[in-house]
């Protein structure tokens, strides 16, 4: 079959691969009928999160047809039109059972290569470095999912394909993220970063019950996006003398309730500490540009809570003590997109979930590379690349 | 550690500087033609993986940041422990791994009864399955098993174990027979969850290696003393897995390309 690539840092190919096949009785084999780039596959693209091997086939976004089970699936069907969440699930073991799906104890083939860093591996993603369990991703005509009656949710009849993509990290992601910020009704929510990720944590903010969301960007089709799909406020970076100040302002000198990182490790950051963090990563001193994160917890409201969904790496200069001063609540994970997928669906099949604008570009997979630059550069005001194996 | 490490990539003397053309591999300290990365290679430089990662980095700021943006290429070469991190490796522990017994103790928490995780282990096919991604274990009856593991050049390791101790629902120990190349024996337990949070069993697995300090064994503990801890937590994972899905996870026959798609 024919799959995108990463051959090395900023050389991503397409070549002729094995088809997958089934190897474990929970697996299913699905035909990729679309598949989309991330933001997260920009760090590795980039050189900045390591274990990539040359020829590992990437993307973790996707929905497709199931063409094959393995013996033991007992609730997907050939045939199924199916979204299946990036991080790979077992269903069975204590954090499963917890709705920590990310967290799942059974999935990682490689713990290894994970454990020195982080003291116990998480679950296996599609894609994602050998780090994150060196799994073939989905920018394929074919890809192997396990445990395939955890993983693969049918889509419903009159939600289209477009819909249901995202319903694989984007929304699962942002929704997390809202849901992380234990709204109780009327609260503001400051999101950084109107890609994806945070255009559905904003989107998801209104749907539980958030009072005023403020979308922060520089890009001026992703903060139109945030106002005319999202019905966000926004606030430009590039244009403002100070992100604190504006802030501040609107919300009457208050300061937004909870604030939600979609940025990461690559932050375009501003002023001095941007500047700071550019250099040091440049030189390889460390790995992340935390500005977005950084500015996040300034913004903060006292006692309010900080979620983090972008990116890291080992982050360092981070301000401990504004975090603990202020006495803010943090919340971070991968998503746990098992865990919400039902209730997104739901959303979908209503008509209150449409994410499908955020597909700006579409691309055969054989213009894969293409469809990563212009990602990757924002060209043309693209916000998400998709990619049609068929 | 970390800068001898870091230097051997861009050095390019992936074989150390001593290793003369055609000279036979001394044991544990690379190989002319150790390229190819096998799985007990891939677990040995795990082991130093997480000191790579952070100390690498802060020994980089001291060195300067030459090349610095191979940064993430250079923690990818030590956490996938291609040869040159092998050859740092064998140089690293040649000193003071000789001689002495390495064991090691890991334990893992299963949410299933002890009795039927006990049975589960015993199967024939079950050690096969949990340690074969560092030695193929065939079971030779029921109480003996012939562990073969492959080292680099296409040499081979093998021993035999038999069961000394079987005590069901609760543990099984075991020892390498007369004659192996590196004395070994191990023991797996079956107790209460440590938890009050999750019920399941805590199963721990000890492992030890008594090498004879001859240049087999001593080569053997090089590549394996290292990591022994890392060898046993992979391996319990991988029965965790068994035991609570039925499967193993794993990146076999996938597609990728490259010739070793895992």
């Amino acid at each position: 079959m024919r799959a995108l690539y990463w051959n090395g840092v900023n050389d991503l190919r397409v070549g002729t691969v094995k088809d997958p096949e089934i190897v474990n009785p929970r697996d299913v084999i699905l035909k990729v009928r679309l598949s989309t780039t991330c933001g997260s596959d920009l760090h590795f693209i980039d050189g900045y999160i390591p274990t990539m091997k040359p020829g590992d086939v990437i993307g973790h976004e996707f929905m497709g047809e199931v063409v094959e089970t393995g013996p033991a699936v007992k609730k997907v069907k050939k045939g199924d039109r199916v979204v299946v969440p990036s991080f790979i699930a077992c269903g069975a073991c204590w954090y499963c059972a917890q709705n920590l799906y990310s967290l799942c104890d059974n999935t990682h083939p490689k713990p290894e290569l994970q454990e020195p860093l982080l003291g116990y591996p998480t679950g296996g993603i599609y894609g994602y470095t050998h780090a994150f369990g060196g799994y073939a991703g989905s920018h394929a005509e074919y890809v192997r999912v396990p445990h395939a009656d955890v993983g693969c949710f049918p889509v419903p009849e009159g939600v289209r394909d477009e819909q249901a993509l995202f319903l694989s990290d984007a929304a699962p992601t942002g929704f997390m993220g809202a849901d992380f910020c234990g709204l109780k009704g009327g609260e503001t929510v400051a999101v950084w970063g109107c890609g994806g990720v945070g255009l559905m944590a904003q989107k998801s903010a209104w749907l539980l019950g958030a009072g005023r969301v403020i979308g922060i960007d520089r890009l001026p089709e992703r903060l139109r996006m945030a106002r005319e799909n999202v019905g966000s406020e926004t606030i430009d970076f590039s244009a403002v003398d100070s992100v604190p100040d504006a802030l501040k302002e609107m919300t009457g000198g208050r300061g937004p309730d909870c604030c939600i990182d979609s940025v990461g490790m690559e932050a375009h950051g501003s002023g001095l500490m941007g500047a700071y963090d550019a250099v040091k990563q440049q030189l390889g001193l460390h790995t992340d540009r935390a500005d977005a994160l950084r500015q996040a917890i300034y913004c903060c409201r006292k006692g309010g809570t900080l979620v983090i969904l972008g990116v890291y790496g080992v982050t360092d200069k981070f301000p401990l003590g504004i975090i603990m001063n202020k006495g803010m609540t943090v919340r971070t994970a991968q998503q746990h997109g098992q865990a919400y997928m039902p209730r997104l669906l739901a959303h979908a099949a209503k008509g209150e979930l449409d994410p499908s604008f955020l597909a700006t570009h579409r691309f055969r997979l054989e213009d894969g590379p293409t469809g990563y630059r212009m990602f990757k550069h924002k060209e043309d005001g693209c916000v998400r690349s998709v990619f049609l194996p068929a | 550690m970390a800068v001898e490490l870091l230097r051997a990539p861009a050095a390019g003397t992936r074989n150390g500087p001593s290793q003369a053309p055609g000279a036979p591999a001394r044991p544990g300290t690379g190989s002319p033609s150790g390229v190819n990365v096998g799985d007990t290679e891939r677990v040995v430089s795990a082991a130093v993986g997480g000191v790579l990662a952070l100390l690498g980095l802060a020994r980089r700021s001291l060195g300067g940041g030459a090349a610095a943006l191979a940064g993430g290429g250079l923690l990818y070469r030590g956490l996938t422990g291609r040869c040159h991190l092998y050859g740092a490796l064998g140089v690293n522990t040649a000193a003071g791994q000789s001689t002495g017994p390495v064991e090691v103790r890991r334990s893992v928490t299963v949410d299933r009864p002890a009795d039927e995780l006990y049975r589960l282990w015993r199967e024939p096919q079950t050690p096969a399955r949990v340690f074969g991604f560092f030695a193929d274990v065939a079971p030779v009856d029921p109480t003996r098993a012939r562990w073969t593991v492959r080292l680099p050049l296409g040499r081979t390791l093998t021993w035999e174990t038999r069961v000394t101790e079987d005590r069901p629902g609760q543990a099984v120990r075991w020892e390498s027979t007369e004659g192996a190349p590196v004395r070994n024996s191990g023991e797996v337990t079956f107790g209460p969850s440590l938890s009050p949070l999750e019920k399941g069993t805590v199963v721990t697995l000890r492992v030890r290696f008594t090498p004879p300090g001859g240049a087999v064994g001593g080569g053997l503990v090089k590549l394996l003393g290292v990591a022994p801890d890392a060898l046993a937590g992979k391996a319990l994972k991988y029965f965790r897995s068994l035991a609570e899905t039925g499967e193993i996870p794993t990146t076999d026959r996938q597609p990728a390309a490259r010739s070793d798609t895992r």
